[in-house]
This record gives C-alpha cells, structure tokens and sequence, in this order.
C-alpha cells in the first residue's frame, strides 16, 4: 500500500520545505508505516486523472498496474476494500502457473 | 449609496457578530460558530455534479472558501439569497475547482427524502441555480458535528481554511428581506476577501524527510527521527512507480489523502 498526499496546489514547481515537513509530521503522528508520497502535481489533476471528487480516496490496481476499482465517498476498509483486494489477489493467484 | 459607502456597510456587516433574528432577546446560535473547524459530513446530492450520490461537499471543496446553509425550509427569501450567490461562486465539479475558486452548497435537512429531492428540484429551478449544489441531508436534526439549533429554520455558515469565518442563524419567519441583505453583504465580502494562495519556489526537492533545519518543531524533529519519509513525484512518475510495484507483487493500494 502506499499513501499519495495531494496537498500540492502550484501549476509549477515542487512541494515547499514547509509542506513536506507538515506531511511527514502527520504521517509520523498517526504512525503510519507503509510508503509515502508527495505528489508534484496540482490536486485538481490527480483528481481529475482517476475522475475523483473528493479526499479521502482509495485506488486499487491490478498486477499489471491498471486501475481496477476506485474508492471514494463513504467506504470502509474492512467491508468494503478488503473483499476487493482479497478476491484480485485470489485471481491472481489461480493464474500463476503451478511450480512442478 | 455611492460605492465605498455600500463597501463599508458590506464590511460592517461581515463583521457582526452572530445576527440573532429570534424573538426572544441575545443572539440565536445555531451552528458551527466563528473559529470552529468544519469537518466532514455526508449528504445526498441532488442537483450537483454528483446528483444521486452520497458525498462529502465540505471535503471536496476542502481549504477554499465556501458558503454553506443548512435549512430546513426552502423559502422565497432564501431562494433570491441563493439566486444572487450563485454567479459569485464557482461550479462545484472537479474541473471547477482552482486553489483559489469559491463555492456554497445547501442541505436541506429532512426526514422525508422523496419529498426534498422533488422540492430541491423544483427550487433549483425557480431560482436558476446552477454551480451552487442543492443537498439533502435524512436527518432534521441536522449532522450532530455541525450543531444546528432544533429551532433553526436557516443556518448560514462561511468558512475558509476549513475555519468558520462568519454564522448567520434564523429561526422560522426571521430570514426576511433585511437578514437577506444581510448574509449577502457577508457572504460578497466572504468570498471576495481570501488571501492569495501562496505558491511554492521552482527549486530542487529536498532530500526526503530532511528539512531546511529552520523552524523545526519537536514533533518535527522526532518524525526526522524516526525516518518515516514522504518522496516528492510528479502524477506521471507516481503512477509509473505503481506499474512497476505491481509488476513485482500482485496489487497496490494507493491511498490518496490531503492534510486537511
């Protein structure tokens, strides 16, 4: 899993010394131990590259990095994400090709 | 009245406290008041880009500046409020929405949701509203978080910076034409006094996780410490990254979040 924090608003340049360090505050506040990303790109496009409305939001790819299922809006984890994830990967699996 | 005069009462205006319009004597409260965050709630959208959907407005517009009533009547007084707001500010969809646009959504707080999606319409309609969302909420109590006073008919709440900036409440009958101008002439000075949006300098990034060492805090120091780092990447080279970390494994999540 990796987290994408899309506070970024400027059409150029990249994320301020300020913003990185408030972002990595966070993180470490909720502790949260997975990989984290800044994404140098102005919100709006990000969600509009993934037709999103709003935060919090969650991406699921496939094995071959294609976008499978967005998450937006009212969704949980455990009854909602979890089921998805576990049925791919379960796919996944059974298309592996079996070791001799 | 010539115009500086009109701007002066405008400010003025804005600046009152909490208008009370009751009958009974102090201010009517109702709402999140001046200072209080606003957080997220979900509500029904009806004539927004997201008709049909559960959604969270105060999220999607998140930081920006934003005009929000919560009622519980759909009135005349409250439709020309509306009427005269909604060329001020932006459409809500994603493609509208700048650092710096403007926005105002209504929720109409309901325990009949037939009923108030057919009436939301039908205003929506009568008013020519077109970039503010007409909402629903199936709860006449309202959101518990935002506090709306059982007795209030209209609550009008601006916030920026997730900030409540300025709280209009009005019990049933007392949003007439003089409260109207009123919330107006706050909601024009609202919308139209944001701070610029400050833009980052084009520079090199900075080593993850390392900051300038100015202005560090002890909550800072420690993340440092504790090497929980954050890598700065354009859109492209992020979803580049997420190809390849499927590649090697089976699926990824991307869990997308902002500060706010």
């Amino acid at each position: 899993m990796i987290t994408w924090n899309v506070d970024f608003v400027a059409e150029t340049g990249l994320p301020s010394d300020s913003l990185i360090k408030r972002v990595t505050s966070r993180l470490k506040k909720k502790q949260v131990n997975l990989e984290h990303r800044i994404v140098a790109t102005p919100t709006e496009k990000v969600l509009g590259a993934y037709e999103l409305f709003s935060l919090p939001a969650l991406l699921l790819f496939d094995g071959d990095g294609a976008l499978i299922q967005r998450f937006t809006g009212k969704f949980s984890i455990e009854t909602d994400v979890r089921p998805v994830v576990e049925a791919e990967v379960a796919k996944r699996k059974k298309m592996q090709p079996k070791s001799p | 009245m010539t115009s500086p005069k009109l701007a002066a009462l405008c400010l003025a205006l804005y600046l009152l406290p909490t208008a009370g319009r009751g009958d009974e004597p102090g201010p009517f409260r109702s709402g999140l008041q001046v200072g209080e965050t606003a957080g997220a709630f979900y509500v029904e959208d009806v004539t927004g880009p997201q008709a049909g959907d559960e959604l969270c407005y105060a999220s999607a517009f998140a930081k920006r500046a934003v005009v929000n009533v919560q009622t519980r009547a759909l009135t005349r007084e409250l439709g020309t409020f509306l009427r005269e707001l909604d060329p001020l500010v932006a459409a809500a969809g994603v493609e509208n929405r700048k650092s710096d646009s403007k926005h105002a959504f209504l929720v109409l707080l309901t325990d009949d949701l037939e009923k108030a999606e057919g009436d939301l319409l039908a205003f929506a309609k009568e008013y020519s509203l077109s970039n503010i969302p007409l909402t629903m909420l199936d709860n006449p109590a309202g959101d518990p978080s935002y506090k709306i006073a059982p007795e209030a008919e209209i609550t009008v709440m601006m916030w920026s910076e997730t900030k409540v900036r300025v709280n209009h409440a009005f019990r049933a009958g007392a949003f007439d034409a003089a409260a109207r101008l009123l919330v107006t002439g706050a909601a024009r000075a609202h919308i139209g006094a944001q701070p610029p949006v400050r833009k980052p300098p084009v520079r090199k990034p900075p080593v993850p996780g390392e900051a300038d060492g100015k202005d560090t805090t002890a909550e800072e120091a420690e993340a440092k410490k504790k090497s929980i780092t954050a890598t700065v990447g354009t859109l492209e080279e992020l979803q580049k990254e997420v190809v390849a970390v499927a590649k090697e494994g089976s699926v990824v999540v991307v869990d997308l979040w902002a500060l706010w």
